[in-house]
């Protein structure tokens, strides 16, 4: 068959949100992979000019949905940091509960549209049930099942009661329960692992040579998490981050369903210390400084470089997401694989285009 | 000479009848299966129905051509079928129109299209050996072609070709277009390909497609069916379970790439019919 190249994108059921590759194909094999970017870009840095600092809060939120409470949290600490504020340490166990809250419902939406791209759709719509469980906590917690909006300067504004407190181990471990038992198929299944081993196999050195993040990395054997730096209150929770290493699909799918697992264990032991207290300090005067500040999202590393000058307004953001991190090792991964391989490799790094164009 | 008519509308009618239901019963067991309410059984033919009320767009008129002799041709199969015609005649015609459906879908520039039809004509060329091989096998053991003399038998087919029962129920997997040989065009276009095959059918043509899916379908399990021809009963008794067979498998595997299917698959298929050939081949000698 002659060369053919694919618009693989914007627009393309297995993509769930807006990334054009044009690949070039020769007999079904990517011989090279183009991506094209810009396609839901919105100026949300831009807009850190021109609003308060205290609604950037939910600007931030809303650079990405399934990521929002992590920005927050990242934006927060940033501003935090530059006016120096201490956040009380309820709100910091908190901030963890809900962050982790939002990686464990970003997994298990990942791993269904994960199913859904090798064609198992039983599988994408069991994980998709389970994560309703999830959201139901998100939505009885917050008042809202996923842009979660609880994250301020200085703490947050929703707290957790005693009786919810119960009710959420509770759900987590039915969560629990139900992702061990789908597991040994996302493990062990012949033709899950025919499409996933040894499919998009990125090496240790390569990974951290295209300066790749999140699980990405860590199925590559690198055990590197900014969960590690200890803030809001992971310092003081017992975890390690989850690690493969044979730095293909499969293994990048173990990692998230290793931490789905991390994450409920988190939330169990952030509840268990869960110290009394405020959940906000109040905020007085007006930014001025610099700082860069790092969390841990579902996808990797996200990073805000934060520049204030005492007005009401910051004088820069900018943001640098896991996606925006990992998009050189996709294209790196693709040439050389087949077609039916390049839904499976591309999901396989979770790709978020909203945090992508911000 | 009414006996033939009466058989020929019966398998006219069988089509949208019996295909449409199965397409119903599928989706329905699908969501079940999914934890899913589901459509209602007669969902398929709302979905034909709108999409012959849509506005009639063609890439070219070649591939309007293609579509009305795939149609044609599926159809032809089916009544062949109930006419009890020769299996040979049968099975040759459907590859016929097969054929047609690669040629409409080869008709239009879409690389989606395209690469779909290529994928297709590989499923051919993977399952139209086994169907002959199941031909060969029905002929070994009725002594006949020809369906009349396979009803007549008395023996139900499957107690002495029971692997090539299995190699028919594969064919069924590829024919049905299910998980894990999906490949040319998966149901619900979450594929690579978006919907392979079909990416630049829309409309009525789409519509004549499905319909002519209902009679492939009838067709292969008619096929299915050959195997226990005891009569009504045990006939649609094989047929829905080798329905039920392969809506469990579309439900518990994922999709499988066309280097498998054509190296695996096809060499799995071939082995089992070899093995039940030769098994009855020594057995009658």
């Amino acid at each position: 068959m002659r060369r053919a190249v694919i618009p693989f994108g914007p627009q393309h059921p297995v993509l769930p949100e807006p990334l054009q590759l044009k690949l070039s194909l020769k007999d079904e094999v990517v011989v090279e992979a183009l991506p094209a970017l810009g396609y839901v870009h919105r100026g949300l840095e831009s807009l850190a000019t021109k609003r308060d600092f205290h609604q950037m809060v939910q600007v931030c939120e809303r650079v990405c949905g399934i990521c929002s409470v992590l920005h927050a949290i990242c934006y927060c600490q940033g501003i935090e940091e530059i006016m120096g504020i201490a956040v009380p340490d309820r709100a910091r166990y908190l901030r963890v509960i809900w962050g982790e809250l939002l990686r464990l419902h970003s997994h298990l939406l990942w791993m269904g549209l994960f199913a859904d791209s090798l064609g198992f759709e039983s599988l994408f719509m069991q994980l998709w049930r389970i994560r309703e469980q999830v959201l139901d906590i998100q939505e009885a917690t917050t008042g809202n099942r996923v842009i979660s909006g609880v994250i301020r300067i200085g703490g947050v504004c929703r707290d957790i009661d005693d009786a919810q407190r119960g009710w959420i181990q509770t759900t987590l471990a039915a969560v629990d329960r139900a992702v061990r038992q789908i597991a040994p198929v996302l493990r062990e299944d012949f033709t899950i692992c025919a499409r996933t081993v040894g499919k998009g196999i990125l090496s240790a050195e390569k990974a951290r040579e295209l300066g790749a993040v999140g699980p990405v990395l860590r199925a590559s054997g690198i055990a590197q998490d900014i969960r590690q730096t200890g803030y809001a209150a992971y310092g003081e929770l017992d975890f390690n981050p989850v690690i493969e290493t044979a730095g293909d699909c499969h293994a990048r799918c173990m990692v998230r369903l290793g931490e789905i697992h991390q994450s409920i264990d988190l939330i169990g032991q952030a509840l268990a210390r869960l110290p009394q207290g405020a959940i906000r300090n109040p905020v007085h005067g007006k930014p001025t400084g610099e700082t860069v500040m790092r969390v841990e999202q579902p996808r990797g590393e996200v990073l805000y470089y934060l520049r204030a000058d005492g007005g009401k307004t910051l004088a820069r953001m900018h943001i640098r997401t896991p996606t925006f991190a990992n998009v050189p090792v996709l294209i790196d991964l693709l040439p050389g694989l087949g077609l039916a391989d390049v839904p499976v490799v591309v999901l396989s790094i979770d790709p978020c285009i909203s945090c992508l164009e911000r | 000479m009414s006996d033939l008519i009466l058989r020929g509308v019966a398998g006219l009618l069988a089509g949208p009848l019996l295909g449409g239901l199965t397409s119903g019963l599928d989706r329905i067991l699908t969501a079940r299966l999914q934890a899913r309410q589901g459509p209602p059984l007669q969902q398929p033919y709302y979905d034909v129905v709108k999409l012959l009320a849509k506005e009639l767009v063609v890439v070219n008129a070649w591939q309007a051509f293609c579509v009305y002799s795939h149609l044609f041709a599926t159809v032809l199969a089916v009544v062949l079928f109930a006419l009890q015609a020769d299996l040979l005649l049968i099975l040759f015609t459907e590859a016929v129109g097969a054929v047609f459906l690669v040629m409409g879908a080869m008709a239009s520039t879409s690389p989606y299209s395209q690469i779909g039809a290529h994928r297709e004509l590989l499923q051919i060329l993977v399952y139209e050996p086994l169907l002959f091989l199941v031909a060969i096998g029905i002929y070994l053991e009725t002594g006949s072609f020809r369906l009349t003399a396979v009803f007549q038998w008395p023996v139900p087919l499957i107690t002495q070709l029971p692997l090539l029962f299995g190699v028919l129920c594969l064919v069924l997997v590829i024919k049905l277009r299910k998980s894990p040989f999906d490949l040319s065009a998966a149901t619900h276009a979450h594929q690579e390909l978006v919907r392979g095959l079909f990416t630049d059918f829309s409309g009525p043509l789409l519509g004549l497609i499905e319909i002519a899916h209902w009679y492939e379908t009838v067709l292969m399990l008619a096929f299915c069916g050959l195997f226990w021809a005891g009569g009504l009963l045990p006939m649609t008794t094989l047929a829905l379970a080798a329905v039920m067979g392969v809506i469990l498998m579309d439900n518990a595997t994922a999709r499988l790439n066309w280097r498998w299917l054509l190296g695996y698959g096809w060499l799995a298929g071939m082995t089992l019919s070899l093995i039940n050939l030769i098994w009855h081949f020594r057995g009658a000698g």
